[in-house]
């Protein structure tokens, strides 16, 4: 343990936290591109050093996504699109440093239950998340779009269209399994598809661009956020517990299991957080709840992606992706004899990861009062660099101005629709999964022989499709509100 | 009616048509009739699009309007911000980062209210200057 904590690998650990802030602040910037970026520094450094530095990277963007996510309503990264949904609401009302201090505990509290799982069970986890084939994936993709639903807010109807027009999106490019191209109408640019990085900025951003320029006589954007009882953060803290819990089991768990992303996990936080609260109609409009499950949640996914990475040498994610061509760089090769024939460095990553949490936490914290005051930035300030962040962001993503031109498309069109009162998220969510889910259900079709069987011979893609389908029908057993009604209504 | 609804209605039934007039030209080169084709999973989204764009339709043109449709006079203002951003990604395309951004921010932040001088000068130098260099130095990605 003490070399863990020796000065090289604090400094790198240090280093890693700050750039990790600075990429998930920055929309466009994903904390698998700000990895690659870091990654040839790292090929002189000691491989504790390596991790310290990318485990501080990993924790830090995680949480940093969530700052603009309250602050400016646009998600500094995917897995902080759940947060916005009160956190933003918070900041409107002068509560953004609150809000920034919630996430910040549930982010470390999140860490904490990732790393706990990691440490103790990852053998276990990985063997379960090991049995996750197409039919398994498709469910539990499922099983997160029928969530939009229950995102929906007011108009079941609305938000399963748009849920439906999000897929529709999703099938513009080649075809995932052979690689036809679909309504790409021959432009060479739309045969990679429309990617959800554009379309989620200019879909959460550009609204408040335009309602900006019609709301007259206000100065900011924000409400001056009111200062934070210093020991406020205990009652929020017990407020919010039990959701941060459940961010933290939901997120490792959905961490450990390839191929499903922290955008999943964050949503179903919030979902499940939301059905089972009793003040389940306060959410969406700012409340704390609302920001520390699915930033719980996030925080836990690292953790979670881990465990399979470590175990049986699997990336689940593109992140992961990445820290394993860190270790293959540094001579080391992450798979089920990992633990027998490197337990010094199995340890030594426990440790770095408890590091790497502890210093997102001290240094976010000593920043937040200070990341409060954009709440006082003239609204003449904040709303053009939101634009320039937002078209940037898109450019650099793939370095074409079709992505600009996407995410202007859609930040109009989503300010229609939410004038229209149709949710956003459920089509950023379905842009995000339809390729994964379209391929998963062929995939199990074709493993069936054309039949259906895959899915009923698999108990874990049952229990994911009854629970979706539950999902879908619950309506009809809340109370007097009958499913007919819900769906109608407005 | 409300008319939101119903043009949402038309909106989904429109591109559903159009959607499904596309699926029909997909080709299916290889494919045999009982395999799944590129066109099946399209052809599963837009049944359940059309039927609930049409029950949007309906409902739109079978309940009463509210009092908050119509809008207000803010259509020029928001056109405002919309061409402005429209603009600004023309002109980033056409003379590069830097001096696109900083003719945009003098627009727009004078729009919005700002009129000093010195004002104007350092919220559109200084944050394009900021991003052009982190994105240059630290995270080595020359902007256009």
């Amino acid at each position: 343990m003490p070399e863990v904590f020796g000065f090289q690998n604090l400094l790198a650990s240090f280093a890693g936290v700050v750039f990790g802030l600075i990429v998930g602040v920055l929309p466009g910037l994903t904390v698998s591109l700000g990895m690659i970026i870091l990654l040839p520094l790292t090929f002189n450094m000691s491989t504790e050093a390596t991790m310290g530095m990318l485990l501080g990277l990993y924790q830090a963007g995680m949480t940093g996504g969530s700052i603009s996510a309250i602050f400016l309503n646009i998600p500094g990264t995917p897995a902080a699109a759940a947060t916005l949904i009160d956190g933003h609401p918070m900041a409107m009302k002068g509560e953004g440093e609150r809000a920034v201090k919630t996430a910040i505990i549930s982010s470390f509290c999140g860490g904490l239950i990732g790393l706990f799982f990691l440490v103790l069970i990852s053998p276990l986890l990985a063997q379960v998340a090991l049995q996750f084939g197409a039919p398994e994936q498709f469910s539990i993709i499922l099983l997160g779009l029928a969530l939009i639903s229950g995102l929906a807010g007011k108009s079941m109807l609305k938000g399963i269209l748009a849920g439906l027009f999000g897929l529709i999106i999703g099938t513009i490019g080649m075809d995932p399994l052979v690689g036809t191209p679909r309504f790409t109408f021959h432009f060479v640019t739309l045969k990679s598809g429309i990617h959800w990085l554009p379309v989620m900025l200019g879909a959460f951003a550009i609204p408040v661009i335009i309602e900006g320029s019609i709301t007259t006589g206000v100065r900011t954007l924000l409400t001056k956020s009111i200062a934070y009882p210093p020991f406020m953060w205990i009652s929020d803290f017990k407020r919010c517990l039990k959701n941060i819990i459940i961010g933290g089991v939901i997120g490792t768990w959905i961490g450990a299991i390839p191929g499903a992303n922290a955008p999943v996990a964050t949503f179903l936080t919030y979902d499940f957080c939301q059905r089972r609260a009793k003040n389940r109609k306060e959410y969406g409009t700012g409340i704390p709840e609302g920001v520390a499950g699915p930033e719980a949640s996030n925080n836990a996914v690292a953790g979670g992606a881990m465990i399979p990475l470590l175990t049986l040498g699997i990336p689940g994610d593109t992140v992961t992706a990445v820290l394993l061509g860190a270790f293959v760089i540094h001579g080391l090769s992450p798979g089920p004899m990992f633990f027998q024939q490197h337990p010094q460095m199995v340890y030594s990553i426990f440790w770095l990861f408890l590091l790497a949490i502890l210093m997102t936490f001290i240094i976010v914290t000593l920043s937040s009062r200070w990341l409060a005051r954009i709440c006082e930035t003239e609204k003449y300030l904040i709303l053009p660099i939101i634009v320039v962040l937002c078209v940037v962001g898109s450019y650099v993503y793939r370095n074409n101005f079709f992505d600009v031109a996407v995410m202007l498309f859609f930040g109009i069109f989503a300010f229609f629709m939410k004038k229209a009162d149709f949710p956003i998220v459920p089509m950023i969510l379905a842009i995000i999964l339809g390729t994964e889910l379209e391929k998963n259900v062929r995939l199990s079709i074709i493993l069936g022989g054309g039949t259906l069987n895959e899915f009923f011979s698999s108990p874990i893609a049952l229990s994911f499709l009854f629970f979706a389908l539950l999902i879908f029908i619950s309506p009809f057993f809340r109370g007097h509100t009958g499913w007919w009604k819900r769906l109608m209504s407005k | 009616m409300k008319k939101v609804d119903v043009a949402a209605g038309v909106f989904t039934l429109s591109l559903s048509g159009f959607y499904y007039f596309k699926i029909t030209k997909l080709e299916r080169r290889g494919f045999t009739s009982g395999e799944l084709g590129p066109e099946v999973f399209p052809t599963l989204i837009i049944v359940p699009f059309a039927v609930l764009g049409g029950l949007l339709f309906v409902r739109g043109l079978i309940r009463r309007s509210e009092t908050k449709e119509g809008g207000g006079g803010y259509w020029g203002q928001m056109a405002i911000s919309m061409l402005s951003c429209i603009g600004y990604v023309v002109l980033l395309s056409q003379v590069g980062f830097l001096l696109a951004t900083v003719l945009f921010l003098v627009l727009f932040v004078w729009l919005y209210g700002a009129r000093k001088i010195w004002v104007i000068a350092a919220a559109s130098i200084i944050p394009t200057a900021v991003i052009y260099l982190v994105f240059w130095r630290v995270f080595h990605i020359l902007l256009p």
